[in-house]
């Protein structure tokens, strides 16, 4: 009875169990739809804030700046126009307006791509702002405006060899990559492509140039080109301890902001065309010193050891000097004056072995290891094989090319007691060296009093550059270039170079600067050695630039007071 | 009573936590609307201060500033710097000095004693 009481009580119906776990079940996932959902929105939310920021910075590029934080390169903001068709009513009358604003526009093929029924085209992938106001102010329905970023090098010609130039890669609407060409835009594409701009904020890649240095170098570059009727010239300025490039200039250079052209075949007058780098050429006299150099390190003789000049035949070519030399000459004099019989006498001795342990120690024999692309992929041009005459010619710097930055190195590494180094662009934290030792102290030690007396002495081929100010040594080089045609040398196109070290006391910076075929017809008859054309404009740098890069004249304790 | 007081808590706060929630849902909106705002502002600023650099670069452009010093040579009487412009201690101390002003600035400011001429 009371069972059938209870039933009566609670009749439940044999579903209603699991319609209850049923409707319980659709109720939860009801609910956590919704709430997934509100988690959804609001972490897409939060990203879309993130994204705003990204996005806006993500096509920059780091700027380019010199030793002391001077911008030489940037990138500013500008804008770029296209144009919808079909959004346009009255087309002739468009295009005459346009060409109005831009003068540069042919307004057929304008009205032509207004007509043809596209969708959509560029007007000019970079405006002025100027232009970009005058367009505004059309009011023009159907003109367009996308962000565009480009490269802005304020300083224009300014170390353009150096620093390069850009093209636009890919672009959009509203965006423009940028990548480098030549240069340090080049070479550092990977650091100055930024992706994420919000970790690396106003950072920028500090170049081993010193702005007021390399501003004078050009400077005084091109007037004595121009003064001497050279088609051509370059300096390079280098720290001779840890190998930082202060000053490099080649002229004629280009403006960055407005020339971008391609180097083509035609290097030797193309203006993106890095003489100093890319340029191999036979050095002439510059290269004597090197035999002298692998003497000393191998105590085959001294500086007062004397030498046959008297002329002499390597398989019928006979080797002379342009001067009067005495039968016998010391090392010293041989240097000194330049002398070409002493030279290949010296390269003899040395052998081809020793010739070629010394130009390998010095880094003649492969490309500059500089951050440069240019600089890697300029090889030396080497003799073809290495016979007594090549020996003798190589040992006065004919029959070999090197480029300029070559011949710095060789001789940094010659004056900065016999450390290797390698040249850099980028600003180094630190002054001393890092390479290891490839020459002896007492070698550098004789080739610095070697080179000095080439400027001391009353007969020294560079004795114009002798300074009330500073203490300077170098070596002259005046090689006459090959003629094309007929295989022979030219008497009267030359290239002049001269590469020098100061302040001798304490030897801080090399210098190497060259004139390509430079004539002075300033003095009483027509000059073109080195010591007439590159070394006076050597000097004139050198009291310029010196007292930029603190170098105090004399010996004494000296306090700079221009600066206070 | 006990119950409806309990109730009477459970709706009350319920109300009041709803309440605390949109109030924060509302802050974080706003804040949020802010942040977008200063990081425009950040951004637009940091946009000038680049194209302010790029101009300053561009002013100083040293044959820019070649052709002033050649312009103003009257009043400024600018130079290019000349390592005669070294002088040394010894010099200053012993009073030998050229006929330059700038040499006697430096000369009152390092020892302190007025030369008169």
């Amino acid at each position: 009875m009371k069972s059938s009481n209870k039933e009566k009580l609670f009749t439940e119906h044999p579903r209603t169990r699991s319609r209850l776990i049923l409707f319980s079940l659709m109720v939860l996932t009801g609910f956590s739809l919704i709430s997934g959902k509100i988690a959804f929105l609001a972490s897409k939310e939060n990203k879309k804030n993130i994204s705003f920021t990204e996005r806006e910075a993500i096509f920059s590029r780091l700027n380019i700046s010199d030793r002391n934080g001077n911008i030489l390169a940037t990138n500013l903001e500008g804008a770029s126009a296209y144009i919808r068709p079909d959004e346009i009513q009255k087309k002739s009358l468009v295009a005459q307006r346009l060409k109005g604003i831009f003068p540069d526009l042919n307004e057929a093929v304008l009205l032509n791509k207004l007509n043809d029924g596209r969708k959509f085209f560029w007007l000019k992938s970079i405006v002025s702002p100027r232009q970009e106001k005058a367009l505004f102010d059309l009011g023009q329905p159907g003109i367009y405006f996308g962000k565009r970023e480009y490269r802005f090098y304020p300083y224009g010609t300014l170390a353009s060899h150096v620093l390069g130039y850009t093209k636009v890669n890919e672009f959009d609407v509203n965006y423009a990559e940028i990548s480098g060409i030549s240069g340090v835009e080049r070479a550092f594409e990977n650091k100055l492509a930024i992706k994420n701009s919000s970790k690396v904020k106003n950072k920028s890649i500090n170049l081993s140039l010193d702005l007021p240095v390399q501003a004078e170098v050009e400077n005084v570059l091109k007037e004595w080109q121009k003064r001497m009727g050279a088609k051509a010239g370059g300096v390079v300025m280098m720290n001779i301890h840890n190998g930082e490039i202060v000053a490099l200039a080649s002229s004629p250079d280009f403006n960055a902001n407005k020339e971008r052209g391609v180097l083509g075949k035609d290097k030797d007058s193309s203006i993106y065309f890095n003489r100093v780098i890319q340029g191999v050429y036979e050095m002439g006299s510059t290269f004597k010193i090197f035999s002298v150099a692998q003497g000393l390190e191998k105590d085959l003789f001294t500086l007062d050891s004397l030498v046959d000049t008297r002329a002499f035949r390597i398989n019928s070519r006979k080797i002379e000097d342009k001067y009067k030399f005495n039968s016998e000459s010391s090392i010293y004099e041989i240097i000194v004056r330049s002398s070409n019989v002493g030279s290949a006498r010296l390269a003899l001795m040395v052998g081809e072995k020793g010739l070629k342990e010394i130009f390998s120690k010095l880094g003649l024999l492969e490309p500059v290891r500089l951050e440069l692309r240019e600089a890697n992929t300029t090889r030396p041009i080497l003799p073809k094989n290495w016979h007594d005459i090549t020996l003798a010619t190589v040992s006065y710097g004919y029959g070999m090319s090197v480029s300029l930055l070559h011949l710095a190195k060789a001789y940094a590494i010659l004056g900065n007691g016999g450390f290797n180094i390698e040249p850099t662009i980028l600003k180094k934290n630190h002054n001393s060296q890092s390479g290891s030792r490839v020459l002896k102290k007492t070698t550098s030690d004789e080739m610095l009093k070697l080179l000095e007396a080439v400027v001391t002495d009353q007969r020294g081929t560079a004795r114009i550059l002798r300074s009330k100010y500073y203490r300077i040594g170098g070596k002259t080089g005046t090689a006459e270039k090959i003629s094309l045609g007929t295989r022979g040398y030219q008497k009267d196109k030359v290239f002049a170079n001269f590469v020098g070290l100061f302040p001798l006391q304490e030897p801080r910076f090399v210098i190497a600067a060259f004139l390509d075929e430079p004539e002075n017809n300033l003095l009483q008859e027509p000059c073109r050695y080195a010591s007439c054309t590159v070394v006076p404009m050597v000097k004139k740098l050198i009291e310029r630039t010196g007292p930029l890069m603190n170098v105090a004249p004399g010996h004494q304790a000296l306090v700079f007071y221009r600066g206070l | 009573m006990l119950k409806f007081f309990l109730i009477g808590t459970l709706i009350g706060s319920t109300f009041a936590l709803g309440l605390w929630a949109y109030k924060i849902n509302y802050d974080s909106r706003a804040a949020d609307q802010r942040v977008k705002e200063l990081e425009k502002s950040i951004l637009s600023a940091n946009k000038n201060f680049k194209i302010l650099n790029a101009e300053w670069a561009h002013l100083n452009r040293p044959d820019r500033l070649r052709k002033l010093t050649e312009y103003y040579f009257s009043e400024l009487r600018l130079t290019p710097i000349n390592p005669d412009d070294f002088i040394s201690f010894s010099d200053i101390y012993r009073g030998q000095f050229s006929e330059n002003e700038s040499t006697v600035l430096v000369d009152k400011r390092l020892t302190g004693i007025t030369y008169e001429e």
